[in-house]
């Protein structure tokens, strides 16, 4: 693919995610980061209170990348085959097997939304989580292949009863975890209450054009992108420092307040948590219209990246939203990159 | 109570014993010795701690001799009527010849009564020996010196009034010691002034006080070889010292709460990631030479800002990159 197409590619990116940003309101930063997940193929957990517009930026975001939307609701009865097929007796009064969330679109899913997935058991996870690895399934004696497929998972982090945490090596498969925050400026959280287009919200994802991405060009766009953009081997040595930071922050003088260093970290980033780290910072120096990893790209996804794969102590798991904002932003500030 | 009667008589012996009785010894004629005293201009409003010099000048004929022995002690202090004086001899400057001695004595007043009364250095008695008789011992008296430890006017033999001569002058205090202290203190001030001046310029070169981007300054300067990658790595590292963090475009702000100066070079601060970028990040190339000496400069201008020294902003040097 020349460059010129990554030039095209830019641009709609960029189309696309003016569109999103208007219909979605105050979260420029998350639509920025869904973006570079696309770009980058990675499958992406949402951290974020109930209404705050988690749905309806994947369906803007999957309308305009074009393919199939899928959609589930986890809960405590949720089973594996729920996601593969429904039975059903049809109007001839004879029982029907018809397609579940997950094969319904076919090859052609871009993206499944797995809504409180900590509400579902954990053998929904493991169902989940081959998919999201392998890109495939096995069922009805056949294999089913989804090349295009990313996913979105929602957790809630509020409400604890009746959930099942997904575990560390699980949360490992996820490119990034973006938390959804409430805007805080005052003019758009009025908007949001008094704008009336922003109550409906079949109607408000219709501003934003269908099929602007083809998503079945994605995964080539996505590989041209990882192979044009550069990065010297001081950047590799600052992102070697980083995931060593991650591992053992009180080496690189990492400190939090009223928590002991020493005995925070359980585990460190992996090696895939890095290697997507460097494939979204990649995505990023892209969208800012550059050829070459700069440290800010990897600051802008450095947290979301890597955060959620933190093993913490159980002491402090109580606190890890809290803990691993200020140890990821402590990391940035005490290794350096020069 | 065997031991408090001892003490007693041991403490009235002394009292007793330190009191000359004047009459002890015969007056030397005057024929045969001559005394002139000069005494302090002063006689009143002496305090506590002041100063008190007298000079006596003494010649005796033959064939009397003084005995040394009867001439003033050092540290002694005369007793009037069992009461100490509150007059110390401090000082005894001796000049002797054959038949001439001069004494300058200086007193030191440590009396500090509250209530303003008379005070005085007592007579002295100063013995002689007649060389050919060496029975006879004779006295010459040397009279009194009569002062006012308080600046008020008080009975007695010290007249205000008569310390009030036109001639004399007001009582003023000696301004040429204060003076030359105040001299010796503008000096002294003028050396610190000039250290500090040394100290916290441009000028520096102490190694205690040059901070973090004087020494790199001039190790470009005397380092004209020094790849312009390594000049990078070493003003980020200097710039990562000041804050205590890793610094970036982003946390310019961080360096700015730190100290206020550095806003002043805002627009080079972001020129010089954009260097930093360029060179370090990316593989874009440019002129280094121009560089090189633009971040010679911004390297002063770091130095000048870490001092808090101004910049104007004509000073600044912007490039495009």
């Amino acid at each position: 693919m020349a460059k010129k197409n990554l030039a095209d590619w830019l641009k709609s990116a960029s189309s696309l995610e003016k569109q999103i940003n208007q219909v979605i309101l105050g979260q420029e930063n998350p639509i920025r980061l869904i973006l570079i997940s696309i770009f980058a193929r990675g499958h992406v957990l949402l951290e974020g209170d109930v209404g705050v517009g988690k749905t309806t930026m994947l369906r803007a975001v999957a309308r305009g990348i074009g393919g199939g939307y899928e959609r589930i609701e986890g809960t405590i009865d949720l089973m594996p085959n729920d996601l593969i097929y429904h039975t059903y007796l049809g109007d001839d009064g004879k029982p029907h097997v018809d397609k579940g969330p997950v094969l319904r679109s076919g090859e052609d899913l871009s993206i499944f939304f797995f809504n409180e997935i900590n509400r579902a058991r954990p053998q929904v996870h493991s169902l989940m989580l081959r998919i999201m690895a392998e890109k495939t399934l096995s069922a009805f004696n056949k294999e089913f292949h989804f090349p295009h497929l990313i996913v979105f998972a929602d957790r809630n982090q509020v409400e604890k009863e009746e959930t099942f945490e997904i575990p560390s090596a699980a949360r490992d498969r996820f490119m990034m975890e973006i938390p959804i925050v409430i805007p805080k400026d005052d003019k758009l959280m009025t908007d949001l209450i008094f704008d009336t287009q922003f109550h409906n919200a079949d109607q408000l994802i219709t501003k934003v054009k269908n099929d602007q991405l083809n998503f079945n060009e994605l995964n080539d766009v996505a590989a041209e992108i990882q192979n044009n953009i550069d990065a010297t081997q001081e950047l590799e040595k600052y992102a070697l420092n980083l995931w060593k930071a991650t591992i053992r922050p009180q080496d690189f003088n990492v400190k939090i307040s009223d928590i002991d260093v020493n005995r925070l970290i359980i585990s460190g980033s992996s090696p895939r948590g890095i290697s997507m780290m460097m494939k979204c910072a990649r995505v990023n120096a892209w969208m800012n219209n550059r050829s070459s990893v700069l440290p800010e790209d990897i600051h802008q996804i450095f947290h979301e990246t890597v955060a959620h794969r933190l093993v913490f102590n159980p002491v402090y798991d109580l606190r890890r939203t809290e803990i691993s904002r200020e140890l990821t932003t402590e990391i940035i500030n005490k290794v350096s990159a020069h | 109570m065997l031991k408090l009667l001892f003490l007693t008589l041991v403490s009235i012996s002394q009292i007793a014993f330190s009191y000359e009785d004047p009459n002890k010894y015969p007056d030397l004629d005057e024929k045969f010795y001559s005394l002139s005293i000069q005494e302090p201009s002063q006689k009143v409003g002496y305090f506590v701690g002041d100063i008190i010099q007298r000079q006596i000048k003494l010649s005796i004929q033959e064939p009397y001799k003084l005995i040394e022995e009867s001439l003033p002690i050092v540290g002694y202090e005369k007793r009037y009527r069992g009461q100490l004086l509150g007059i110390t001899l401090r000082e005894v400057v001796k000049n002797q010849r054959k038949d001439f001695l001069e004494l300058n004595l200086t007193y030191q007043i440590f009396t500090n009564n509250t209530v303003a009364k008379p005070a005085f250095i007592t007579a002295d008695y100063y013995r002689v020996i007649n060389k050919n008789k060496p029975d006879e011992v004779l006295k010459i008296r040397v009279p009194e010196l009569t002062i006012a430890v308080s600046p008020i006017a008080i009975f007695g033999s010290v007249k205000v009034e008569d310390d009030m001569s036109d001639l004399r002058g007001p009582f003023l205090i000696d301004a040429r010691k204060y003076e030359m202290n105040i001299y010796k203190s503008l000096f002294i001030l003028t050396i610190f002034l000039f250290v500090l001046i040394y100290i916290y310029t441009r000028f520096t070169i102490l190694p205690g006080f040059k901070k973090i981007f004087l020494p790199i300054y001039r190790q470009f300067k005397k380092n004209k070889d020094i790849k312009i990658e390594d000049m990078i790595r070493i003003i980020h590292n200097g710039l990562d010292r000041f804050i205590d963090a890793s610094l970036f475009e982003k946390n310019l702000q961080d360096l700015y709460k730190t100290n206020e100066s550095f806003k002043n070079i805002d627009q080079e601060l972001k020129i010089f990631f954009k260097i930093s970028n360029q060179k370090l990040f990316t593989k874009e190339k440019n002129s280094d030479e121009k560089i090189k000496n633009w971040l010679m400069d911004f390297c002063f201008h770091l130095h000048l800002c870490e001092k808090k020294l101004p910049i104007k902003s004509v000073d600044l040097k912007i490039i495009k990159i």
